[in-house]
């Protein structure tokens, strides 16, 4: 079943085509690999998805829903949650703070958050967010504020607030760029147990080992357009893919 | 070691908020109860009036500045508006209540429409134009002579009067004022503790992110500009009933420039840096006074003091004394 769809998205930054007529089917359930050079539009077509930029023209269509034109917060109350290559926290606030906004919508109900607060009626969520730290293996007090994690840390977290987002589709922008083969190993595991537990995920990332590792299904892009895609072996000894990373 | 043990005792009280508050609680009802005994002046009793007026101003305006990173210099003028709103409402026959309530719901809705003009403007540009809308208010106070009186300014405004009860002396005018000050602390205190309050520091530290949570980043702005309106009208009223004398320059910059000192000396997104910075500059403030400084040069020497005093702090403590965010 496709959970996503994109059909002949455009996108410029001037006179740069950052996104110029791809397409792309999400399958519900699998991890799907976005991969290509730098510069290809990988995070752009993130971005139009997420709504933080607008396409040109295309069409985005996420169950059955047409996103093309709605405003980011919508895109994410519809289900996807998306983390970022340079994870970006929120400094002042702790571990518990940056999970349980992620889990809940009714904090920007203000009567209700203030007389859940002035009469002392907030709920004890700490049992479910270590579930979900458990899950990523982030084992810091959740009282940590976020300005004291490593940058390693600062990945698993990011990592942890996309799962802990009531979500349907997770988009992971190149969730293990920068870090060491111990923590790269790890968030390796982490991904295919989601996917064991029925997540839908699209990941870009350069790593082709990790991504052979657990991708379903691989898309190569060039120029803000689709490459070839197929299944990981199909794609690692393509021609085009090879000519497209190492200039050959 | 003398600055050791003086860095202590500000971290001991930056880290145990609750005898931070019970400790002003016990100082302001002694400072109260002695006044209403007539043991301290009617002086006093005046400075703790204007120390309960600005309380209310500079928490208010820490809602949006600090916790919500919104560089909003709109409040002075908010202020303003609230004031003259409550005076006009009541010089024209109307209930001090409904006044109240005017006086709180029209700089809020300035405040909305402030925000909804802005809403794509951050940081330096966001001051700019807020400051413009400062201007505009001031323009407006001063030009609009047939309901403001213009530079001549309101007065006889009327005491505050409700249920057949009139505030007549300085130290009723104590009481009330006291009460207000608390409510509104109570109030914006549970605002930022609670998770409405979490979001809006989210929304200072990065708002891309939260647009990734589902937040509704507009809205959320609009709900803190509200609210920080609603009390900048609530100070504003008590004021002109309390002086019974408004005019523009009482809402222009130089007010401005003390309020945002305070801000500055107490610490951003610190609900006791915002009380403590009114306390300490009001002292200071009072203080000059007893100084042999010619009453011609009190105005501009306050100035320079001020200047002084952010100088320092920018150099020496950014975050203020209770601070949490750094002015960078």
């Amino acid at each position: 079943m496709t959970l996503l769809k994109i059909h002949n998205l455009k996108k410029s930054f001037g006179g740069v085509k950052a996104l110029n007529g791809c397409n792309f089917n999400i399958e519900k359930n699998k991890i799907t690999a976005l991969i290509g050079p730098n510069g290809c539009g990988k995070s752009t077509l993130f971005n139009v998805i997420n709504k933080l930029e607008y396409q040109e023209s295309g069409t985005i269509t996420f169950l059955n829903y047409n996103i093309s034109k709605i405003r980011p917060y919508l895109v994410s109350e519809l289900g996807i949650s998306r983390t970022f290559q340079y994870p970006t926290l929120f400094e002042n606030l702790t571990i518990r703070d940056h999970i349980e906004m992620a889990m809940f919508n009714d904090d920007q109900k203000f009567f209700k958050s203030f007389f859940i607060k002035l009469f002392g009626l907030k709920k004890n969520n700490d049992k479910k967010i270590i579930e979900i730290l458990n899950l990523v293996g982030l084992e810091k007090p959740l009282n940590t504020l976020g300005s004291d994690l490593s940058y390693g840390q600062r990945k698993l977290l990011d990592l942890a607030i996309a799962i802990a987002h009531p979500h349907k589709l997770i988009m992971l922008d190149e969730p293990v760029a920068g870090i060491n083969p111990k923590l790269r190993q790890k968030i390796k595991e982490i991904l295919i147990k989601l996917k064991e537990m029925g997540e839908t995920i699209i990941v870009i990332e350069h790593d082709m080992n990790f991504i052979m590792d657990i991708a379903d299904h691989v898309y190569v892009m060039e120029s803000g357009q689709n490459l070839v895609e197929g299944k990981p072996k199909e794609i690692q000894n393509n021609k085009k893919v090879l000519e497209a990373y190492l200039g050959e | 070691m003398g600055t050791i043990q003086k860095n202590n005792i500000i971290e001991t009280l930056k880290d145990s908020q609750k005898a931070f508050w019970l400790i002003l609680f016990v100082i302001d009802i002694i400072f109260i109860f002695l006044c209403l005994q007539g043991i301290l002046n009617e002086y006093f009793a005046h400075v703790l009036v204007v120390i309960n007026i600005y309380l209310i101003l500079s928490i208010s305006l820490n809602l949006v500045m600090g916790f919500t990173g919104l560089l909003n210099l709109s409040h002075i003028a908010l202020f303003g508006v609230g004031a003259y709103t409550s005076a006009l409402m009541i010089m024209n026959g109307y209930s001090y209540l409904l006044s109240l309530l005017l006086a709180m719901l029209l700089p809020g809705v300035f405040a909305v429409l402030l925000m909804f003009a802005t809403r794509k403007l951050k940081s330096d540009y966001l001051m700019l134009v807020t400051f413009g809308f400062s201007f505009l208010l001031y323009s407006i106070f001063i030009s609009w002579t047939s309901l403001t009186r213009g530079p001549l300014g309101l007065n006889n405004i009327p005491k505050i009067s409700f249920f057949d009860f009139t505030i007549y002396s300085t130290n009723q005018f104590l009481v009330f004022s006291t009460i207000m000050a608390i409510v509104s602390i109570i109030i914006i205190y549970n605002i930022t503790k609670s998770s409405f309050g979490r979001l809006l520091q989210a929304v200072r530290d990065d708002e891309i992110s939260l647009k990734l949570l589902g937040k509704n980043i507009e809205l959320i702005k609009f709900k803190a500009m509200f609210i920080s309106g609603l009390f900048a009208g609530l100070a504003g009223s008590l004021f002109a009933h309390y002086s019974q004398y408004i005019e523009p320059n009482s809402f222009w910059i130089v007010d401005l420039i003390f309020l945002l000192t305070v801000l500055i000396v107490g610490g951003l997104a610190s609900n006791r840096g915002a009380v403590f910075g009114v306390i300490i500059i009001m002292i200071l403030n009072e203080s000059l006074r007893l100084l042999p400084i010619p009453s011609e040069i009190l105005g501009p020497t306050r100035q320079i003091i001020y200047a002084l005093i952010l100088i320092l702090i920018l150099l020496y403590r950014p975050k203020g004394i209770f601070g949490r965010i750094d002015l960078k």
